[in-house]
């Protein structure tokens, strides 16, 4: 017989709700709570460690980024202030490319007469869109063609790829020829621009803050990996910011570099052109240095008129004017206007015989710029 | 489900046992824990206190109204505790008997203690709570049967004294399950024992003769005796008349009654005694099973 005695008859009441032990494999839900604690404290302090290096060197990076921006759009600004000299001095140089002196021209062209020969009718015409071109056009009454050679040769700075159309008559030769004058001024100054139970439950809930933590470290983790990637992404930034001043600071110097003297340029001839700057100032002007000549003055007229590609000097003061009066007095007063107004452009210039043997009858057209403020 | 729930598995509690669930053995309830055993005479208290490496201290003994000595020692004996858990062995109030022909069908041990009358028919008396030891070779059972109201009063009795009970046995009944078990140990019949229990426990006798694996005879006397043992032989000495001649006696005692061998030898003449007995062995028994 066998009877076993390990068994003891409880009479106690028993309380409601007495629930087994869970099973000894479940021990591992709070064994991985604690760890995942462990490991989450751990991750996070290392990932927040990381984080606020991180934010340390994005915030480096970013200070770096806005002060290489700020030196980098003064650059840009100081570049485009000289750009903005360098376009009036361009301007200015244009002007005066096509404003040179055509007194001299015109007496080298009466000194080159011979003594049979003479000029019938002078035309010099500037080009509106190319001022520092002149067309000129030239009668001559000569017996020999030798004379138009002579003349030619005589008009200094000349294109020799000028183009030639003749027409011979009896006593006269149409002569139309292209010049480009002033060469020397253009080559010097123009520059190109560049630019279940309740313990089953509970043991749920214990293993879903093992889950919550995880999503924890892990939010922590993302949060320290966006950070580096912001930092990152603004070291590059950084980088890309240094390259650009580099490159912009390189542009500033090459660009001062190359316009030193159309700067110097400008500083000589800006007050010229300031002088006079309005357009009653420009005809009061005129007005007294017609009145000032002393000379026979047929008719003059004054009209405002626009310079066609350039903005720094827009407009111009134009005035036509015809005297009459003795040739050498004529061309005096026309070399003394291109020498004391020398911002003042001669557009035209219209040479024919006068009523008596020495006078001149000549019809000039002079444009007074007006820069702009 | 409340904050308790996690707690408890956040510090493995929800691992062990429940301090109540009587199903569970002490020493699983209580790992690292003080706690104290009693024992609940009718005029006598006494209490062991079992550290916290299940080492069982020496008993204690006060001789009066078990109501009166909790009231005046409860505090000091508290402090015994580390929660206040303690475990109670009924010595009086109850009756242990031999029976025939009880329901034996499976589940019949749980089904007794939610629905008694089932197990045990027209032997079911309101009021009681029952336990069941079968022979496995006979028809007879022993029956253990106490009040309700008598368990519920000594549960509230140590409530009220700010004692958690995690256990109300008899110790007499869980000695007897301890003998028999220690002599019937062989499956089968073909070594039937005979021998005449001996139960002792604090005042409470039981006594039974088993005879080729049968039971013959049961006496259960609580409050038989204190500090004399005579009381215990006055007793059993009918029963030598009765016991086969070469009937051994099988004495289990939850505490070393010195001398009290001799007293048997004397009632009971020319018989071995087998003592079991130990220090303590009650509550090893509780820690244990």
């Amino acid at each position: 017989m066998q009877i076993t005695g390990r068994k003891i008859d409880d009479f106690k009441t028993d309380r409601k709700g007495i629930a087994p032990p869970l099973p000894v494999v479940l021990r591992l839900v709070p064994v991985m709570l604690y760890c995942s604690i462990a490991v989450t404290i751990i991750l996070s302090l290392v990932y927040l460690i990381q984080y606020r290096q991180s934010v340390k060197k994005r915030d480096a990076h970013n200070a770096t980024v806005v002060s290489l921006n700020a030196q980098t759009q003064e650059a840009r600004n100081q570049r485009t202030a000289l750009e903005a000299q360098i376009k009036i001095a361009t301007d200015i140089e244009s002007w005066v490319a096509g404003s040179r002196p055509l007194q001299p021209l015109i007496v080298e062209i009466a000194n080159s007469m011979g003594t049979r020969s003479t000029i019938v009718d002078l035309r010099l015409d500037r080009d509106a869109n190319a001022p520092a071109q002149l067309k000129l056009a030239i009668k001559l009454g000569t017996d020999s063609t030798k004379q138009l050679d002579f003349t030619l040769e005589k008009i200094p700075g000349r294109n020799t790829g000028r183009s030639r159309r003749s027409r011979l008559s009896v006593v006269v030769n149409w002569i139309t020829v292209q010049l480009s004058y002033g060469r020397i001024l253009t080559s010097e100054y123009f520059n190109p621009r560049r630019q279940m139970n309740n313990k089953h439950i509970a043991c749920g809930i214990v293993a879903l803050f093992i889950v919550v933590l995880v999503q924890v470290t892990m939010w922590v983790q993302q949060s320290s990996a966006g950070m580096q990637r912001e930092a990152t992404t603004a070291q590059e930034a950084e980088k890309a910011a240094t390259g650009a001043l580099a490159k912009e600071k390189a542009q500033l110097s090459e660009l001062g570099r190359q316009s030193t003297s159309l700067i110097a340029f400008l500083k000589v001839w800006q007050p010229y052109f300031q002088t006079i700057d309005t357009a009653q100032s420009a005809e009061i002007n005129f007005t007294m240095k017609v009145k000032s000549s002393n000379l026979l003055n047929l008719s003059q007229r004054f009209e405002q008129s626009g310079v066609n590609g350039n903005s720094s000097v827009p407009t111009a003061m134009r005035a036509v004017l015809i005297f009459e009066d003795d040739y050498v007095r004529l061309l005096n007063w026309l070399g003394q206007i291109e020498s004391t107004m020398p911002t003042a452009r001669v557009s035209s210039v219209h040479l024919t015989k006068g009523t008596r043997a020495n006078d001149l009858r000549m019809e000039v057209a002079i444009d007074q710029p007006l820069i702009k403020k | 489900m409340s904050k308790i729930d996690i707690k408890s598995v956040l510090n493995f509690s929800a691992f062990r046992p429940e301090p109540d669930d009587s199903s569970a053995a002490w020493r699983k309830r209580f790992p690292g824990s003080r706690t104290l055993f009693f024992g609940f005479g009718r005029n006598a208290l006494s209490w062991r206190s079992v550290g916290r490496a299940g080492k069982v201290d020496e008993v204690e003994i006060e001789r009066n109204d078990p109501k009166e000595v909790l009231a005046q020692s409860a505090a000091r004996l508290k402090e015994l505790t580390d929660n206040g858990w303690c475990s109670v062995s009924l010595n009086t109030r109850y009756v242990i008997s031999l029976e025939t022909n009880l329901s034996r069908r499976p589940g019949s041990e749980e089904l007794l203690k939610v629905n008694p009358r089932a197990v045990l028919g027209g032997r079911y008396e309101r009021g009681k709570q029952y336990a069941l030891t079968h022979n496995p070779e006979t028809n007879s059972s022993i029956l253990f049967s106490c009040d309700e109201e008598q368990t519920r009063r000594v549960d509230t009795m140590f409530r009220e004294a700010g004692f958690l009970i995690g256990r109300i046995a008899c110790g007499t009944y869980m000695l007897l399950r301890h003998a028999l078990a220690a002599v019937n140990a062989t499956k089968g019949s073909e070594q039937p024992a005979s021998t005449f229990f001996v139960i002792c426990c604090e005042g409470a006798v039981c006594a039974l003769v088993q005879d080729q694996d049968r039971w013959l005879e049961l006496r259960s006397r609580t409050d038989v005796y204190e500090s004399d043992l005579s009381p215990i032989t006055d007793l059993i000495a009918p029963f030598q008349a009765r016991l086969a001649p070469q009937i051994g006696i099988t004495l289990v005692a939850d505490e070393p009654m010195p001398g009290f061998t001799e007293l048997l030898t004397a009632v009971l003449p020319n018989r071995p005694i087998n003592d079991l007995s130990q220090p303590g062995l009650l509550s090893t028994l509780m820690l244990q099973n």
